[in-house]
């Protein structure tokens, strides 16, 4: 079980670190390779995600303000979701911590923000 | 009640067992530690009220002491060997049966949490009041919650799919995280695994297209 578990950590860093390096390498907004937004495409309207790929590239390479320029929500949301995510590695420790950030209200608020962030993106054509 | 209990003696896990498996066996009080459905964590087995009265110390010491009549002993272990025998061909079928009722459930819920045996590594020759266990911290909220374990919400997956995959599909993946939830709190566990499972569903199948879809924008785009 924890055998198993350490091959899996090991193959998601591996994962991460490579996803890291190809997105600090090439620019998404020059290079075609990088996949299109099925939502973009197809219906004309951004959705939540629109830009993230672009915004990880700057982010990579330090230019938080470019980032915040191709998507917002990535880099608002970004360092909320590792909180949350490591609250759970530490949920022994602070259970308290983990129950509060696992709370319907955390998740409603969650699905406003980004619901929001999808109608306002496509007014203001942020 | 038919609770099964998963048992961890001196680091090794077994089980599940019945409580009335569990009547004939014997357990060193000190490294033996109990885990059943709806407990926040493994306790030792003494700190389980329904358990606290079957326990046997296991003494080594009683065996080391020689021939006062090797006969006699010798027939005592024949016996307890046929006992443990007779407690273990119906602790298959309980095992089977319990495998047969985790797959029904999907993998996720009841096997005994995946914590490192809270079995501390000192050796059993200290004094019982040393080994307290460090559970003290989770079991503070447990009076406080559920008894049964709620059903992951893959919040953060569905944020992280409705960020970086660009697929409606993930915000549908959110509002079955908030069902989740509300589902749990409303009592409803089967709603709240089945939500659960969906919204697990809903992230694959987000990446999924949005993979498929690459080929396909590079040469349509």
């Amino acid at each position: 079980m924890t055998a198993r578990r350490k091959i899996t950590y090991a193959v998601l860093a591996v994962v991460f670190v490579t996803v890291a390096v190809v997105y600090f390498v090439f620019d998404p907004s020059s290079t075609r390779l990088f996949p299109k937004c099925a939502f973009l495409s197809l219906t004309g309207f951004k959705c939540p995600g629109c830009g993230s790929q672009r915004a990880i590239h700057a982010l990579l390479h330090a230019d938080v303000i470019g980032a915040i320029r191709y998507n917002a929500l990535l880099v608002v949301v970004l360092p909320v979701l590792a909180f949350v995510f490591t609250s759970r590695y530490l949920r022994d420790r602070f259970p308290r911590l983990y129950s509060h950030l696992n709370s319907a209200i955390v998740s409603i608020v969650a699905l406003i923000i980004v619901c929001l962030w999808w109608i306002l993106r496509n007014i203001y054509n942020w | 009640m038919n609770l099964q209990y998963w048992i961890n003696q001196n680091g090794a896990q077994s089980g599940p067992y019945t409580i009335e498996q569990l009547q004939g066996m014997s357990f060193d009080t000190n490294n033996t530690y109990v885990w059943h459905k709806g407990m926040d964590g493994w306790k030792r087995i003494d700190k389980v009220p329904e358990l606290a009265g079957l326990i046997v110390e296991a003494a080594p010491v009683v065996e080391e002491q020689p021939a006062v009549a090797p006969d006699v002993e010798e027939a005592q272990v024949d016996v307890e060997e046929k006992e443990m025998k007779e407690a273990e061909a119906p602790a298959e079928e309980q095992v089977e049966e319990g495998v047969d009722e985790l797959a029904d459930q999907q993998d996720s819920e009841p096997v005994p949490p995946a914590y490192e045996e809270p079995v501390p590594p000192t050796p059993p020759m200290q004094t019982p009041e040393y080994v307290q266990p460090q559970m003290a911290p989770v079991q503070t909220p447990a009076p406080a919650q559920t008894p049964e374990e709620c059903p992951p919400t893959n919040l953060v997956a569905a944020i992280v799919c409705a960020v970086l995959c660009c697929t409606p599909l993930a915000v549908v993946a959110i509002v079955l995280a908030v069902m989740t939830k509300n589902k749990y709190q409303a009592g409803d566990y089967e709603k709240a695994k089945k939500y659960s499972e969906w919204g697990a569903w809903l992230c694959i199948l987000s990446v999924v297209f949005s993979i498929l879809f690459m080929p396909f924008s590079m040469i349509m785009l």
